[in-house]
C-alpha cells in the first residue's frame, strides 16, 4: 500500500485529480468531504506512512485505523475515481481494525512479548474469508447476464484491440476466443471461493488465482487490484504454510528467530469489547451482504440507469461512453447558451459525468450555482445527453426537456432517465 | 486455535508487506502493458538486428493478409494524406512568400491582389493540415502560431509600430499568421490604394513591410520545419508505433482527429460566432473577417478535409486507402450492425446540404439569421457524438489526457 501511494504521487495523479479540478463529485451523505488544497498531499503522506506501519506492524492499532481514515477519505474526495479496488482496500482495512493482526510477527510483538498471542478466535480468520468470499461471489453472480455470456460484452470491445499483445495477442481475433473469456471469467468467480476452502482443491484453487489476475494485469489497466487479490488469497492457507513463509522472510532479512516464548498463552476472553466488535463486525456483514442487492429495488437496466451499481463488486461489466451538452437558459431574457465542460472538469471527470445521472445532476447543480453568482438568478438547466452501452448505437441518455435544477440527489429512482430501449 | 492466530497474523503481515514488493512490481507491469509494444518498437528502432518476438508478432500479424491492419492504416495517412497534404501547404507557403516579397519590393494593386489569392490559396491548404497536431506540430505547437483568430489587431499595430519584437513568444500568438495577413492585406484600409498606403507611408511604411515579411517567413519556415520532420524521422516513427495503446500513433492521432473536429471545427468556425457558448452572437468571431466571403469556403474545406481522413481518400483524390471507415467495417463484420461508418458518413452529407443554405460570410449568416448558424452547429455536434462516443467505444480507444486506473 505505502508503495501505491507513492506511485499515486510520483504518477502526478494527486495534483491532476484532486488539486487540479475546480469542482469535485462528492458522494450523497458525504458532501462534506472535500479535498484539502495543498493539504491533500500531507494526507496521502499520513496515509502512505500509516500502511507502512501496518505492514510492519508497528502500533498496529493506530497505523491501521489511521490508515481506513485516511484513505477513505481520499477515496470519497471524488466519486470520479470510484473503482472496486479501491473500494476493497477501504473495506478490508475497516475489517483488519477489528482483528488482532499485529500480534504475532510484527514489530509490536518484538518490543512487548506481553503482545503476543498465538491463539485467537477461529472467526478473526473466517471473517476475512467471508469477506473475499463475498466480493467474489457477486463479482461471479453480476458477470451472469445476456450480455456478458451470450454476447460477449464488453470483452468483444476489450480484446480485439489488443492483438498486438506478444504471443497470445492474434487469439483475441477469434469469436471464441471472448466467449471463453467471459464464460471462464463468470466460471472462475463463481468456483474459486469454493476451490480455496476445500482443502484438497486449495493449491489448484491458488494457482487459479495467480493465473487469472496476472492475466488481466495484462490485458487490463487495472492498477494493483490483482497482486491484492492474489496476496489475500494466502489466508486460506493454513497456519504451517504461513509459518514457512515468515521463517524464509526471517532468514532473508538476516534476523534472529529469537525463539518467541509467548508470555500469555491464554485465549482471548469474552470481554465486553469483544462482543461489542462482534456485533459490529456482524453488522457489517450484513451491509456487505445487502448493499450488493439493493439494485433489485430500482426500475430500468441496472447499467443503464447504474442506480445500486457501486459498492457491489461489479467489476469489468460493462463499456459506456457518453457525451453531455448542458444547456443553460436564463428564464429572465430567454437567452441560452451551451456549456463547455472543458471550462469546469477535467477530461476525466467529464468522461464519467456524461454516463453517470448523479453526476450530471450533481455538475448542472454547480453550474447552476457558478452562474447564479455571475448574476443570472433565474436559470433553467438542461442537457442533452447520449450513452452507448457495450457497443449499441448510442441514445439519447436524460429527458433533454428536464429542467436539471429542479431535481434532488435522493436514493429513489430518478425518473428523467430516458428508458433504456434495447 | 492455536493456529488459526499464527494464521492471521501471518495474513496481515505477509499480504501488506508482500503488497509492498508487489506494488514495485506492479509497476512495471503496469508500465508493460502501456508501452510494451512501444518499448519493443524503440528497442527495433534503434538496433535493427535484435528482433524481439512482440515485433515479430506484430509484423507477422501485418503480413496475413487481414482485411485491415493499424499497420496498413497508419502508411496510408502518413504517405497519401498527412505528408502529401503538409507538401501543398509548404509549396502555397512558398508562393505566398514569393508574392510577399514583389509587393513588399513594389506597392502596387497588382502585387497587392496577387499575395492576397496566396494568401487564400494558402489558407485553405491550412485547413487540411490544421487536424494532424501531431509529432513535431504538436511539439512546436504550430496552430497557436498560425491561425489564431481573433487578431489582436490593436496589439499587433503597436508591436509592429514598436519593432523589435519576437514573434516566438506566447503573447504574441494572436499577432501573426494568416489572421495577421488577413488584416494586413485587407483590414487596413476600405481600398487596395488605402492599404497600398500603409506599405508606401515615409514614416512607417518600413516597419509595416518588415513585419508582412517577418510573419510570413515564419509561417514559412515553421511549416517547413513540420513538413522536413515528416519527411526525414516522423513518418517512420509514426507508422511503427501500431498497437493501440494511449501512447502509440493510432490513439494520439485519432484522439488529436476528434478534438480538432469538436474544438476547432465545430466550434471555432461555426459555434463561437453563432454564440453557442455566450450569451450573445459574436460575428467578428469568424475566421478571416477582414476579408469577408470565404469564411465559409474555409469551413468547407475543413469540413471535406475531415471527411476524406475519416474514409481514407488520399490527397490526390485520385484513391482511397484504409481509414477509421476501414477499421470500423473490420471490427462491426463480427457482430455489430450499427453501421457506424455510414452514420457518420451521412451525417456529414447532412452538413454539406445545411451548409448550402449558409451565406458565404458566416459573419453574415450570424447577423442576418443566426438560426441557421445554431442549427449547423446542432448537425455538426451530431457528429461529435457519432465519433467520440460510438466510434471511440467501438475502437477501444480512450480519450487520452488521463490516464487512471480503471476497474
Amino acid at each position: 500500500m505505502f508503495i501505491s501511494i507513492i506511485r499515486f504521487w510520483a504518477l502526478g495523479w494527486i495534483d491532476k485529480l484532486y488539486i487540479q479540478p475546480i469542482f469535485f463529485f462528492s458522494y450523497h451523505g458525504f458532501e462534506w468531504i472535500k479535498p484539502l488544497g495543498s493539504l491533500t498531499y500531507l494526507l496521502f503522506f499520513i496515509c502512505g506512512i500509516s500502511a507502512l506501519f501496518v505492514a510492519v506492524g508497528l502500533r498496529y492499532k493506530w497505523a491501521i485505523i489511521t490508515f481506513f481514515l485516511s484513505f477513505t477519505y481520499i477515496e470519497l474526495m471524488d466519486k470520479t475515481t470510484y473503482l472496486n479496488h479501491y473500494y476493497f482496500v477501504s473495506v478490508l482495512s475497516f475489517l483488519l481494525i477489528f482483528l488482532p493482526a499485529g500480534n504475532y510477527f510484527s514489530w509490536d510483538t518484538l518490543k512487548k512479548p506481553r503482545k503476543l498471542f498465538l491463539q485467537i478466535p477461529q472467526w478473526n480468520i473466517d471473517a476475512i474469508k467471508l469477506l473475499l468470499c463475498i466480493v467474489y461471489l457477486y463479482a461471479g453472480l453480476a458477470k451472469l447476464n445476456s450480455e456478458w455470456l451470450f454476447q460477449g460484452m464488453p470483452l468483444k470491445i476489450w480484446l480485439p484491440t489488443k492483438d498486438y499483445l506478444p504471443m497470445i495477442g492474434f487469439l483475441f481475433r477469434y469469436d471464441w476466443m471472448i466467449y471463453l473469456f467471459a464464460w471462464g471469467g463468470a466460471l472462475y468467480d463463481l468456483i474459486i471461493p469454493f476451490l480455496l476452502l476445500n482443502r484438497k482443491t486449495r493449491g489448484f484453487g491458488f494457482m487459479m488465482v495467480v493465473f487469472f489476475h496476472l492475466l488481466t494485469a495484462i490485458l487490463f489497466p487495472i492498477g494493483m487490484f490483482p497482486y491484492l487479490m492474489i496476496f489475500s488469497a494466502l489466508i486460506f492457507f493454513n497456519y504451517q504454510f504461513h509459518q514457512k513463509i515468515i521463517d524464509r522472510l526471517l532468514e532473508i532479512l538476516n534476523i534472529k528467530n529469537r525463539k518467541i516464548h509467548p508470555i500469555q498463552d491464554t485465549s482471548f476472553r469474552h470481554s465486553l469489547i469483544n462482543t461489542a466488535k462482534i456485533i459490529i463486525l456482524a453488522l457489517f456483514f450484513l451491509i456487505q451482504i445487502g448493499l450488493p442487492l439493493r439494485y433489485v429495488l430500482y426500475p430500468g437496466n441496472l447499467f443503464w440507469t447504474e442506480e445500486g451499481y457501486r459498492w457491489s463488486w461489479r467489476v469489468m461489466l460493462m463499456e459506456k461512453a457518453g457525451l453531455a451538452q448542458f444547456k443553460i437558459v436564463d428564464n429572465a431574457s430567454g437567452s441560452w447558451f451551451y456549456v463547455n465542460n472543458e471550462d469546469f472538469l477535467t477530461s476525466f471527470q467529464e468522461k464519467q459525468m456524461a454516463t453517470q445521472p448523479d453526476f450530471i445532476l450533481q455538475y448542472a447543480h454547480f453550474l447552476n450555482e457558478y452562474f447564479s453568482q455571475q448574476g443570472m438568478t433565474d436559470l433553467s438547466i438542461f442537457v442533452d445527453c447520449f450513452v452507448a452501452l457495450n457497443g449499441r448505437k448510442s441514445t439519447r441518455y436524460i429527458d433533454p426537456k428536464f429542467d436539471l435544477t429542479k431535481g434532488y440527489e435522493s436514493f429513489a429512482h430518478k425518473s428523467w432517465i430516458l428508458p433504456f430501449n434495447e | 486455535m492455536k493456529n488459526n492466530l499464527l494464521t492471521l497474523c501471518c495474513f496481515t503481515t505477509l499480504s501488506i508487506s508482500a503488497l509492498f514488493l508487489s506494488c514495485s512490481e506492479d509497476d512495471n507491469v503496469r508500465l508493460d502493458e502501456g508501452s510494451l509494444i512501444n518499448q519493443n518498437d524503440f528497442t527495433d528502432d534503434q538496433i535493427d538486428g535484435d528482433t524481439s518476438d512482440s515485433v515479430d508478432t506484430t509484423a507477422n500479424d501485418a503480413g496475413v493478409g487481414e482485411a485491415f491492419t493499424r499497420g496498413a492504416m497508419l502508411v496510408n495517412w502518413a504517405d497519401k494524406i498527412i505528408i502529401p497534404a503538409f507538401e501543398s501547404l509548404v509549396k502555397n507557403m512558398d508562393s505566398l512568400s514569393l508574392a510577399a516579397n514583389e509587393f513588399t519590393d513594389t506597392p502596387n494593386q497588382e502585387n497587392l491582389i496577387n499575395l492576397k489569392q496566396s494568401w487564400l490559396n494558402a489558407y485553405l491548404a491550412w485547413q487540411t493540415v490544421d487536424m494532424f497536431d501531431i509529432g513535431m506540430a504538436e511539439e512546436i505547437t504550430l496552430r497557436n502560431f498560425i491561425n489564431v483568430y481573433p487578431l489582436d489587431a490593436q496589439g499587433m499595430t503597436t508591436t509592429l509600430l514598436a519593432g523589435n519584437y519576437d514573434l516566438t513568444s506566447i503573447n504574441r500568438q494572436d499577432e501573426q499568421g494568416f489572421s495577421a495577413l488577413d488584416y494586413l492585406l485587407h483590414g487596413l484600409g476600405n481600398t487596395d490604394e488605402e492599404i497600398i498606403a500603409f506599405y508606401t507611408d515615409e514614416t512607417n511604411g518600413g516597419k509595416y513591410k518588415t513585419f508582412l515579411t517577418d510573419v510570413v517567413d515564419r509561417m514559412h519556415s515553421l511549416t517547413s520545419i513540420v513538413l522536413a520532420d515528416w519527411k526525414e524521422s516522423y513518418r517512420d516513427e509514426f507508422i511503427e508505433r501500431d498497437g493501440n495503446a494511449a501512447t502509440e500513433s493510432v490513439n494520439s492521432m485519432v484522439n488529436d482527429y476528434i478534438y480538432y473536429y469538436e474544438k476547432f471545427l465545430r466550434a471555432g468556425k461555426v459555434g463561437i460566432p453563432a454564440g453557442v457558448f455566450s450569451n450573445s452572437s459574436l460575428s467578428n468571431r469568424v475566421e478571416a473577417r477582414y476579408r469577408g466571403g470565404v469564411s465559409k469556403e474555409l469551413l468547407i474545406k475543413a469540413l471535406n478535409s475531415v471527411q476524406d481522413f475519416f474514409n481514407g481518400v488520399h490527397f490526390s483524390q485520385e484513391d482511397s486507402g484504409m481509414s477509421l471507415k476501414g477499421w470500423i467495417n473490420y471490427l462491426e463484420a463480427s457482430g455489430s450492425t450499427n453501421n457506424l461508418d455510414s452514420l457518420i458518413n451521412n451525417q456529414f452529407e447532412l452538413i454539406h446540404l445545411q451548409l448550402e443554405n449558409l451565406n458565404l460570410d458566416l459573419a453574415q449568416q450570424v447577423e442576418i439569421d443566426n438560426i441557421k448558424m445554431l442549427e449547423t452547429y446542432d448537425i455538426l455536434q451530431k457528429n461529435v457524438v457519432f465519433m467520440k462516443v460510438d466510434m471511440l467505444q467501438l475502437l477501444d480507444i480512450t480519450v487520452d489526457y488521463v490516464d487512471a486506473d480503471g476497474d
